[in-house]
C-alpha cells in the first residue's frame, strides 16, 4: 500500500518535472506554427488549432537559415574530420612510437587543455586578419583542427590495446601505418566515435568565434546566424522560432541517432578524469 | 645444415640499473624442443623476446642459425611467436587472423587460402574459420594462435607461456598436441614457461633461469637427477627436493638433499619426526614431517595409494631413506659431485 | 656505418614527428603564440586616437586594469553568474537523476526527456527564452503579470537571474546524465548492506551515495565554473550585458573593450585575468581528479 502511494507519487513528480523541461521546447514549437499576431494575443494559444507552416520556409529563405545551415554543417564536419585526423596520428606517435622529447611534446599538448579558445580572441582575430582568412571557412575551420582532449583520450584508449596485439604485428611485417590502419583504428571505434560526436558538438556550437572572424550571410554558422534572426521585428517571432527549431533539428537528430556514443562521450572526461 | 638454430652469446639486457639477463650463453640444436623454465621475473620472457627481435640485448650477440640477428628487423628473422594471452585481432575472423602474417608478406590471395585450409585442418578449426575470436572457447584461440605462427611455415617458433591461460584439463590436452605438432613438422621451438610439469613433459632440454642467470641446461633427466644447484633441486619435482643441513664424510657446512620418493615411513627407521600436513591426492599422498631432533626442517614424503596406513596430523612416525642423496655447498650451493 | 636497427629507430622518430606535426603546427599559431602574445598586448597601451602609435607601459597597465571597476565590476558580475548557475545546476540534475534512477514502467522516455536540453545551444536556448521573455508577447511575461515596460531583462534585479534560469535549464540535460552516471557507478551491494543494517532511503543517499559520487560532483563543480566563466553567447542574445551593464560578465566585457573600443591592451590584460582564474579552477580540477583516482583504488 505505502509503496504504491509512493510510486504514484514519484510518477508524479516525474511528470511535473518533465513538463517543466519540456515546456520552452514545446512552446517554441506552438508559437512557431502560430501567425505573429496570434502569439501576441491574449490569452495565449497553448495549442495551435489550426497550424501555420509557412514561418519554417520563410526562416529557411527569408532567415537564410539554408545557408547558415549548410555552412555549419560544412564547417562543423571538416572541423570533426581534421580534428579526428590530427588526433589519431598524434595520438599514435604518443601510444607506439620511441622518439625524443616525447615527454615534453604530450605534456605540450595536455597544457593546451588549459587554454581555453576565449582568452586567446585578441591576438587570434589579428592572425585572421593577417592570413586574409576574415570571413572564410578556413578561420572556422583551422583553429579548431588540433584537439588537446582528442590526443589525450585517443592515446589512453590506443595504449589499452594488448601489447601482444602490436608484438604479433611486427613480427608479422606489419608496418606502423597498416597496423594503424587494419588494427589500432578498427579496435578503438567506441572511442574514435565518441571523440568524433564531442568534436562535432563542439564546433557546431560555437558562437563567439564565429562572431567575431565573420560577418556575411555566406559564412556566418547558425549559431550566430540565430542573432541575426533574433533581432527579427516582435511579430515575426514565428520565423524567429521556426529558425531556432531548424537550427536544433540536426542535433536533436544526432543525439537520436547517437545517444550511447554522445553519453560516452560527454562523459569521457568525467570518467577518464 | 646450421650447427645450431638459435643461439645466444654473453647477452645481458639491463633496463636502467635492474639486470634482466646476465651473461646468457644459450644454444638450441635444429629441431629441438627447447624450454626456457623459471620463476616471474626470472628473464625468461625477455630472453624469447630478443630472439623474436621484440627486444634488444644490451650487449651480447644473437644468432638464428648462422646469422646474426642483432641488427635484423623482427619479421626479416623467420621466427614466428605464440603469446600468452593468444594476442588475436578480436575485429578479425578466424580466417583473417590466421591469414594475417601472410597478407603482410604479400602472399598471392589462393597460396594463402591454401595454407590456411592446410592448417586450420590439421588444429580442427575449419569450421571455426568464419567466427570472431570472441566467440570461441579457449582452447579454439589457443589452437587459432598457434595456426597463425605455423602458418608462416618459420624456421623458429618461440610460444611464451601459450598454455598458462587454459584450465588445467585443457592444458593437459595440448600439451600432448603441442608434441605432436612438433614430432610432425620438426621445427626448432624455444618455449617458455614457469611449469616445471610442462618442462619435463615437453622438452627436449631445458634452460632453468633465475635473476637473470642461468643456472643449468639439460634434458628433464638431467636437471631431475644431476641438479647444479639447491635452486634448480628445490624448483623441479614436486614436492620439491628436501634440503637440510648437514655434512658430508665428515665435512661440515653441507645441505644434503633427498628427493621425497626416496624417503619411505618405516616403523623400524631411525629418523623420528611428527606429522605436520597431509595431503591426499588420490594417486599418492604428500606427508610433511618436521623432524625431532631439530624443529626447523621439514621433510616431505611422497607415500603411494597402495599403503593402507596413512598417518594423520600430529602422529609420531618415522622414517627411512634411499639413495641417492645430494650434497650441497652451504655457501655457494652447488652441487659437490661424490666420489664414490 | 648505422646499423640496421638503429636506422628503424631513427625512421620511427621522424614518422612520429611527422604524425606528431599537423596538431602542433595548430597549437603553436592558436594557441601557444596568441596566449604569449596576449600577455605581450596587455603591456601596450591603445592610445585615444585611432593612427597613434601603441605606447609600451609594461605591468602598469596590468595594475591600472586590474583594480578599475571596469575589470572588477565584470567579474563580480561573472562571480555571481556562477553562484546563481552552478550550486543549482547540480542539485537540480542530481535531484531528477535520483527520481529517475529507479526502474520504472516507461521511465526510460522521461530519462529521454531529461536529458533533452542536451541538443539545445546556447544560442537556441538563448532565443527561445528571449522570445518567452519578450516584455510585450512572451508568455512568461505575461504569466508574471507583466505587460510592455523593460520586462525581466531590462530589470537591473531580475536580469542576471533570468540569464542564469536559462543557463540551467539548457544545461539540466548535461548535468542529469553526468550525475545518472554517477549513480550508476554506486555499487548497488553496498546500497543493499545499508539497507539491511536499517538504514532509511534518506540516510543511504547522503551517507553511501553522495560520498560515493564526491568526485563526479566535485567534477561537475568545477567545469561548472570554468563554463560559468566563459558565459558569452547567453549574455550577447539576451542582455547585451544590459540592463545598466548588470548582466556584463567578464567575457562579454572582454569583447566590448576589444571588438567595440578596439582597446587591445585593456582587453588583454583582462583575458590575462581571465586566463589565470581558468587555469586556477583546471589545477583544482586536476588535483581532484587525483583524488578520485585515490578514491576508486581504494575501494
Amino acid at each position: 500500500m505505502r509503496t504504491s502511494v509512493r510510486t504514484a507519487l514519484r510518477y508524479v513528480f516525474l511528470i511535473i518535472i518533465a513538463l517543466v523541461v519540456l515546456f520552452p521546447i514545446y512552446i517554441a514549437v506552438v508559437n512557431s506554427l502560430l501567425s505573429g499576431q496570434q502569439i501576441a494575443h491574449r490569452p495565449p494559444t497553448l495549442f495551435p488549432l489550426h497550424p501555420l507552416w509557412n514561418s519554417f520556409s520563410l526562416a529557411w529563405s527569408f532567415g537564410h537559415l539554408g545557408t547558415y545551415l549548410r555552412t555549419s554543417v560544412i564547417v562543423s564536419v571538416l572541423t570533426t574530420l581534421a580534428a579526428l585526423t590530427t588526433s589519431v596520428l598524434a595520438a599514435y606517435a604518443f601510444a607506439f612510437l620511441e622518439f625524443p622529447l616525447k615527454r615534453i611534446m604530450f605534456s605540450l599538448c595536455l597544457a593546451t587543455l588549459m587554454v581555453p579558445a576565449e582568452v586567446t580572441i585578441i591576438p587570434n582575430f589579428r592572425t585572421i586578419q593577417i592570413l586574409g582568412w576574415y570571413n572564410t571557412y578556413p578561420a572556422l575551420i583551422i583553429p579548431f583542427a588540433a584537439s588537446g582532449i582528442g590526443i589525450f583520450l585517443l592515446r589512453q584508449s590506443f595504449r589499452q590495446l594488448p601489447r601482444e596485439l602490436h608484438d604479433a604485428a611486427v613480427l608479422d611485417g606489419y608496418g606502423h601505418w597498416r597496423f594503424l590502419v587494419r588494427v589500432v583504428l578498427p579496435l578503438n571505434r567506441a572511442m574514435i566515435g565518441a571523440f568524433a560526436i564531442f568534436a562535432f558538438l563542439s564546433s557546431w556550437n560555437q558562437y563567439l568565434w564565429p562572431l567575431l572572424v565573420t560577418n556575411s550571410d555566406s559564412h556566418r554558422t547558425v549559431q550566430v546566424g540565430l542573432r541575426q534572426l533574433e533581432g527579427l521585428n516582435p511579430d515575426q517571432q514565428n520565423i524567429v522560432l521556426a529558425g531556432t527549431i531548424l537550427a536544433a533539428l540536426p542535433i536533436f537528430l544526432i543525439l537520436f541517432i547517437f545517444q550511447r556514443q554522445l553519453v560516452r562521450g560527454l562523459t569521457a572526461g568525467a570518467v577518464k578524469g | 645444415m646450421a650447427s645450431t638454430a638459435i643461439s645466444l652469446e654473453s647477452v645481458n639486457k639491463r633496463y636502467g640499473s635492474t639486470v634482466a639477463l646476465d651473461s646468457l650463453n644459450l644454444q638450441v640444436e635444429p629441431g629441438e624442443f627447447f624450454v626456457l623454465l623459471g620463476p616471474s621475473g626470472c628473464g625468461k620472457t625477455t630472453a624469447l623476446r630478443i630472439v623474436a627481435g621484440l627486444e634488444t640485448p644490451t650487449t651480447g650477440t644473437v644468432r638464428i642459425g648462422d646469422r646474426v640477428v642483432n641488427d635484423i628487423e623482427p619479421k626479416d628473422r623467420d621466427v614466428a611467436m605464440v603469446f600468452q594471452n593468444y594476442a588475436l585481432y578480436p575485429h578479425l575472423t578466424v580466417r583473417r587472423n590466421i591469414e594475417f602474417p601472410l597478407r603482410a608478406r604479400r602472399v598471392s590471395s589462393h597460396e594463402r587460402e591454401r595454407r590456411v585450409m592446410e592448417v586450420a585442418e590439421s588444429l580442427q578449426l575449419e569450421d571455426q574459420l568464419n567466427r570472431k575470436p570472441g566467440q570461441l572457447s579457449g582452447g579454439q584461440r589457443q589452437r587459432v594462435a598457434l595456426a597463425r605462427a605455423i602458418v608462416r611455415e618459420p624456421n623458429v617458433f618461440v610460444m611464451d607461456e601459450p598454455l598458462s591461460n587454459l584450465d588445467a584439463r585443457l592444458r593437459v590436452e595440448m600439451r600432448a598436441e603441442l608434441i605432436d605438432l612438433h614430432l610432425k613438422n620438426g621445427t626448432t621451438v624455444l618455449y617458455v614457461t614457469h611449469d616445471q610439469v610442462e618442462a619435463m613433459t615437453m622438452g627436449d632440454r631445458i634452460a632453468i633461469l633465475k635473476d637473470g642467470v642461468l643456472q643449468q641446461v639439460g634434458t628433464p633427466k638431467d636437471v631431475y637427477d644431476r641438479p647444479a644447484n639447491t635452486f634448480v633441486a628445490g624448483f623441479i619435482g614436486n614436492p620439491p627436493m628436501n634440503l637440510m643441513p648437514g655434512e658430508l664424510l665428515g665435512e661440515p657446512g653441507m645441505i644434503v638433499g633427498i628427493r621425497p620418493e626416496n624417503v619411505f615411513l618405516d616403523d623400524n627407521g631411525s629418523i623420528e619426526t611428527r606429522v605436520t600436513l597431509v595431503e591426499s591426492l588420490g594417486h599418492e599422498h604428500h606427508v610433511a614431517c618436521r623432524l625431532n631432533y631439530d624443529n626447523e626442517t621439514i621433510v616431505f614424503v611422497r607415500v603411494p595409494s597402495t599403503v593402507s596406513q596413512v598417518p594423520g596430523i600430529g602422529e609420531s612416525i618415522r622414517l627411512s631413506i634411499t639413495e641417492p642423496l645430494y650434497h650441497f655447498d652451504s655457501v655457494t650451493l652447488e652441487r659437490k659431485a661424490i666420489k664414490t | 656505418m648505422i646499423s640496421g636497427r638503429r636506422r628503424t629507430r631513427i625512421r620511427n622518430s621522424a614518422l612520429a614527428y611527422v604524425m606528431i606535426l599537423p596538431a602542433f603546427v595548430i597549437f603553436m599559431i592558436f594557441v601557444f603564440y596568441p596566449l604569449v602574445k596576449t600577455f605581450y598586448l596587455g603591456m601596450y597601451r591603445v592610445p585615444p586616437f585611432p593612427g597613434l602609435p601603441q605606447k609600451y607601459v609594461g605591468l602598469s597597465q596590468y595594475s591600472s586594469v586590474l583594480s578599475h571597476s571596469e575589470f572588477l565590476t565584470p567579474l563580480w558580475d561573472s562571480t555571481l553568474y556562477v553562484l546563481f548557475t552552478v550550486p543549482a545546476g547540480i542539485i537540480l540534475g542530481l535531484g531528477i537523476a535520483v527520481l529517475a534512477h529507479r526502474h520504472l514502467a516507461g521511465i526510460r522516455i522521461f530519462r529521454t526527456i531529461f536529458s533533452s536540453t542536451i541538443a539545445t545551444s546556447v544560442a537556441v536556448a538563448s532565443v527561445i527564452f528571449f522570445t518567452l521573455l519578450d516584455p510585450t508577447t512572451g508568455l512568461f511575461s505575461y504569466w508574471i503579470g507583466q505587460r510592455g515596460g523593460v520586462g525581466i531583462l531590462g530589470n537591473p534585479t531580475w536580469a542576471l537571474p533570468a540569464v542564469a534560469t536559462v543557463s540551467i535549464w539548457q544545461n539540466l540535460g548535461f548535468a542529469f546524465i553526468l550525475m545518472s552516471a554517477a549513480l550508476n557507478s554506486v555499487p548497488d551491494d553496498l546500497l543493499d548492506a545499508a539497507a539491511v543494517d536499517g538504514a532509511s532511503g534518506t540516510r543511504r543517499f547522503f551517507r553511501i551515495t553522495v560520498p560515493l559520487i564526491s568526485p563526479t560532483l566535485f567534477f561537475a563543480m568545477i567545469i561548472g565554473v570554468i563554463s560559468g566563466f566563459q558565459a558569452f553567447g547567453q549574455i550577447d542574445l539576451l542582455t547585451q550585458g544590459g540592463p545598466d551593464g548588470h548582466t556584463n560578465v567578464l567575457l562579454y566585457q572582454i569583447y566590448t573593450v576589444f571588438f567595440t573600443n578596439a582597446d587591445t591592451g585593456t582587453s588583454s590584460v583582462m583575458a590575462v585575468a581571465l586566463f589565470v582564474i581558468l587555469v586556477l579552477l583546471t589545477i583544482a580540477q586536476f588535483l581532484l581528479v587525483q583524488r578520485k583516482v585515490f578514491y576508486a583504488d581504494k575501494r
